[in-house]
């Protein structure tokens, strides 16, 4: 019979994670504190974020040990199988050795918990009593709420009033968990009962619940917060998919010549390409591509400059993708997407060409996402459906060009909590719009007198 | 329905119609977008819609040329300075509220 999966034993669990910023080819710029101008310091973070995950998030350290009590709780769902596509291979009739992560084997169903396990521990061992945090559809709030339970710390989710009421399933997974979760805006803070007091029919926004849960973190010297995404220590975290992939690669006997995750905030991109993308640093020649939605470009429709928070370029600089500081005509609108929340390791990342992004169209993820259901069996998540079509998209290239290319992806997670958008999808109510490119030079010429990081020539 | 890249419709679509939020993950409606923010649109509302109808026309009309640039122009930091932001809030808050 052939190897469908490659499943590590618990004792072969990575027993330290990465950290890239040890080997980015080029040093990280270090973010400015915005009301004055220096780099800013663990301090700043203090009243929200435990130190020892301050002291994570800045770390250039390449190995940190990933302490006995995660790895305890990682063995729940770690180490996840690595899967080989045959049947979406056979389905595509490609050369292609099409191989992927399942981080839906978390019992959140997603890849989530990996840093949610850390954060909680790290909570726990500094004296955290209770963890607060926002959450739209529940991903992870989900996945947070599972992981303070592990260690009896109490968890409070601001969950947004039209997600909590869209989502209960999210909700009662929480619930479930342990969590208290709220419905954002509420009346248990000043900033919640300030815009009830404007809108008592408010539906709520992820700003409204973030600034929420931190309102509570800062007022309470036992409660911190937590993030899911975007920020350093969980990248770090999530390295440990990829570890586990160069290990299954192994068992397989094969090595990837193209690496694919979605990428959102870049949390579950980061985490299975970082370890390769060190490879890569050191010579190997692998193809590394984040995929972002089409719709809402993040990483693809822009150069790397310094951008400025407001219109009189006085506020925080930080070097990120962007595509420029005034305003651009419609259809096109650039001003969001500076801002869209890439994890700025990432956006180095593409600068320094070790890794490359992509954008996929709507309509192209759902597709792919019905073709790798009806062959594999797993339904993803929407945001997964990214990587899978990239995955589809490249192994079609390989049967094109008649090569037997080694494709390895991330699945992220299921989408069984998310079935809206397929019944959407399946209802003809999506569609596509393809951007001019004329109107993307038009916007890109806007950016040309801004400062650009020393780097970027 | 299929790709399209013909002349954008002027009106939005009914409420019926939905996209997924990159924010949230979920489907939404135009209306949530138009209102997220205390009332005024999400600050990604003009990238989100702009393949679907001519959202910016849209804007310019609805809105004053003040709360079009405070919406759209004056926007949201990186995640990092943001937290710092809130913290900031969170402590007057609770200053005030001593």
């Amino acid at each position: 019979m052939r190897a469908k999966k490659y499943v590590l034993k618990e004792e072969d669990m990575p027993r330290k994670w990465y950290n890239i910023m040890a080997d980015m080819p080029t040093p990280m710029e270090p973010p400015l504190h915005p009301g004055t101008g220096q780099p800013c310091g663990p301090q700043d973070l203090a009243p929200i974020f435990p130190m020892n995950l301050i002291e994570q998030e800045v770390s250039t350290q390449r190995w940190i040990d990933i302490p006995e009590e995660v790895l305890d709780k990682y063995t729940i769902w770690r180490p996840s199988p690595l899967y080989r596509a045959y049947e979406l291979e056979k389905a595509l009739g490609t050369p292609a050795k099409i191989y992927y992560k399942n981080e839906g084997v978390s019992p959140a169903g997603s890849h989530k918990p990996n840093t949610a396990i850390a954060q909680a521990y790290y909570n726990k061992v500094a004296g955290t009593k209770r963890i607060t945090t926002e959450t739209g559809a529940g991903q992870w709030g989900s996945a947070l709420a599972m992981c303070c339970s592990f260690f009896g710390i109490e968890c409070k989710v601001f969950m947004v009033k039209i997600s909590y009421n869209q989502k209960p399933y999210r909700r009662l997974m929480m619930e479930t968990w342990g969590a208290k979760c709220t419905a954002s805006p509420s009346s248990e803070t000043k900033s919640g009962r300030s815009i009830l007091e404007k809108d008592p029919d408010s539906p709520g926004s992820l700003g409204m619940a973030i600034s929420e849960a931190v309102e509570v973190a800062v007022g309470d010297k036992d409660t911190k917060y937590a993030l899911g995404s975007v920020l350093n220590h969980v990248m770090i975290h999530q390295s440990i998919i990829g570890l586990e992939a160069i290990k299954q690669m192994e068992m397989a006997g094969d090595y990837p010549d193209v690496i694919i995750g979605s990428a959102g905030g870049g949390s579950n991109f980061a985490g299975l390409a970082m370890p390769f993308a060190r490879d890569k640093i050191n010579g190997k020649n692998i193809d590394i591509i984040a995929v972002e939605p089409a719709s809402c470009p993040t990483m693809t429709r822009g150069p790397f400059a310094y951008d400025f928070g407001d219109t009189v370029q006085m506020t925080p600089l930080l070097p990120m993708h962007t595509l420029g500081h005034n305003f651009v005509p419609a259809p096109i609108h650039a001003g969001g997407l500076r801002y869209h929340g890439m994890a700025p390791i990432v956006s180095q990342l593409i600068l320094d060409k070790i890794i490359r992004a992509e954008s996929v169209q709507q309509l192209e993820t759902f597709k792919a996402g019905v073709t790798f259901a009806r062959s594999e069996g797993f339904i993803s998540a929407p945001e997964c459906n990214h990587a899978v079509a990239m995955t589809i998209r490249e192994a079609l290239k390989a049967k094109e060009e008649g090569k037997e290319k080694v494709i390895l992806f991330n699945w992220s997670g299921h989408g069984l909590v998310d079935m809206g958008a397929y019944e959407s999808y399946f209802g003809g109510k999506l569609s596509d719009h393809e951007l001019p490119q004329a109107q993307i030079d038009a916007a890109l010429k806007d950016i040309a007198s801004l400062p650009k990081p020393r780097q970027a020539t | 329905m299929d790709q399209k890249n013909d002349a954008l419709k002027a009106a939005p679509p009914e409420n019926e119609f939905t996209i997924r939020c990159p924010r949230l993950g979920h489907q939404v409606n135009f209306a949530y977008c138009r209102f997220e923010n205390l009332g005024h649109p999400c600050f990604k509302t003009l990238d989100c819609w702009f393949s679907y109808f001519d959202v910016h026309a849209h804007f310019k009309e609805k809105l004053t040329e003040e709360d079009f640039k405070k919406i759209f122009l004056c926007t949201v930091k990186p995640k990092i300075f943001s937290l710092m932001d809130l913290i900031e809030q969170a402590k007057e808050r609770k200053d005030i509220k001593e």
